[in-house]
């Protein structure tokens, strides 16, 4: 699991993956501020469809920007 | 959905990891080439890998596979094959598409006589003609924004040159029945979504720029069939533009009468309006905020030596590199090693046409001990130069900021 071990990695792992390497946050870091991750996260939702609760992009924006943001 | 397992399953067996490394200064212990200035969780991931039928690239990802060239295969002009780059959007990619089963269809609203074009036709029905170009991913050097920019985070390497033959996209159009309404073509290839909801990897490009004599579907690349992971088994070329519209594994071409709306070219891909000095332009598209990338920027890089090599002084070290632009022709490559304070004209080498690769050398003869940074820029024949500095667009488009390279005299 290439992902940093902190809360909200499996929620992560388990909804990003669907599409793509977990390899996009790693390389996307750690340059990245809570409101690009945001941005980011919408992009997936709004724009590609990715099928993710609410609840679980609060999870997952909290996580990129603790572990892989500023 | 295909899992990397799959595909390399699918290709026939083994992964062809090579024993040996380029080593290369300044490598990361990961073994990978990266240059400096790249975000730092790069440096963390990234690793040579080799997909099937290719050398070890620089792997950005593996799924969808993004793996760039490493530096030193810019020392000759043409890219091989298992050299070079892959880029991929998507990752529902075929595993593999049979010749035999392939179909063009070529057709739209504005095609009196649509039809489907086989791999055979393709070949043969047609002139076939070459044509050297430089395929650049519009976001290559993207790594290095300043500041950085959420995207693939290439360096260098998302770049390559290779002679390309096929067909010319005029000549499919012409059998097509072309209607004067046509305004764009609309393009799509095999590969494809994880999830159907997301929008597939469509594009389109004015009509003028198809009916360019240029602009061809390529079946074979350097005298082979085109790789895999490079199109297979028939890619669009579109010398002079980015590569986002090079289509790979090419299925459908649409002529159609109002501007495409598909995500790929209404909401990505695109530049701010007036910000760089292209020529060409995407005016269907075009809005008063931004505009399609289209043209590749003039830009250079010097392949030879590499950066902070020890050299003696008072001896001649030949200082080699490319050049290229969007199609205009290199004019010239200036060569500074005193900060930019003068300027002198490197030799040009043998031009293999006006979108590949050039190559250039100058002859530079460190005086003293100590450092000194050699910066090479390039210009071409419709007068634009290399940027003094980096013109920041959000996507991290068109770095052609010039790359110096240090010697170290002693």
């Amino acid at each position: 699991m290439p992902l940093k071990d902190a809360p909200g990695r499996e929620t992560v792992a388990s909804n990003c993956s669907v599409c793509h390497t977990l390899d996009y946050i790693r390389t996307n870091a750690p340059f990245m501020d809570r409101q690009i991750w945001t941005a980011e996260v919408g992009k997936m939702v709004n724009a590609f469809s990715a099928p993710i609760a609410p609840d679980d992009q609060a999870k997952i924006i909290d996580y990129l920007v603790k572990n892989y943001g500023k | 959905m295909l899992s990397r397992r799959q595909i390399l399953a699918g290709a026939g067996g083994g992964v062809l990891l090579s024993g040996t490394s380029i080593l290369v200064r300044g490598a990361h212990a990961a073994g990978a080439p990266l240059i400096p200035g790249l975000p730092a969780g790069e440096y963390d991931t990234a690793v040579l890998d080799a997909l099937p039928g290719k050398k070890p690239l620089i792997k950005l990802s593996y799924r969808p596979p993004n793996y760039e060239t490493p530096a030193d295969y810019f020392k000759t002009e043409i890219t091989p094959n298992d050299a070079f780059f892959v880029r991929y959007h998507l990752a529902d990619i075929p595993q593999s598409i049979d010749p035999q089963k392939w179909r063009l269809r070529v057709g739209g609203e504005a095609a009196a006589s649509p039809f489907e074009l086989t791999l055979t036709e393709l070949q043969s029905g047609f002139q076939q003609v070459e044509i050297t170009a430089v395929c650049q991913c519009s976001g290559n050097r993207r790594g290095l924004s300043d500041p950085h920019v959420p995207g693939v985070q290439w360096g260098i390497g998302a770049m390559g040159n290779a002679v390309w033959r096929g067909v010319r996209l005029k000549d499919v159009l012409a059998k097509a029945g072309l209607r004067a309404e046509a305004i764009e073509l609309v393009l799509n290839g095999a590969d494809g979504p994880v999830i159907d909801k997301t929008p597939d990897f469509v594009k389109s490009i004015p009509v003028w720029k198809g009916l360019d004599e240029n602009t061809l579907i390529a079946h074979t690349m350097n005298g082979a069939p085109l790789p895999h992971w490079n199109g297979a088994p028939a890619r669009l070329i579109v010398p002079g533009w980015t590569a986002t519209y090079w289509t790979k594994h090419i299925i459908s071409i649409d002529a159609v009468t109002k501007p495409f709306d598909g995500f790929w070219m209404k909401s990505a891909y695109r530049i701010p309006t007036g910000k760089f000095p292209v020529i060409d332009r995407f005016i269907s598209q075009e809005t008063l905020a931004n505009t399609p990338i289209t043209e590749i920027v003039v830009n250079s890089l010097i392949t030879s030596p590499a950066d902070r090599s020890r050299q003696p002084v008072g001896r001649p070290v030949e200082i080699s590199g490319i050049a290229w632009d969007g199609g205009y022709g290199i004019g010239r490559v200036e060569v500074s090693a005193d900060d930019g304070r003068t300027w002198r004209e490197a030799q040009l080498g043998k031009d293999g046409g006006r979108f590949s690769f050039r190559p250039w050398s100058y002859r530079f003869v460190p005086e003293r001990a100590g450092t000194s940074r050699i910066i090479a820029k390039a210009s071409n024949r419709a007068g634009q130069t290399q940027a003094d500095s980096l013109i920041f667009n959000p996507a991290g488009y068109h770095n052609n900021v010039p790359r110096p390279v240090t010697i170290v005299a002693s």
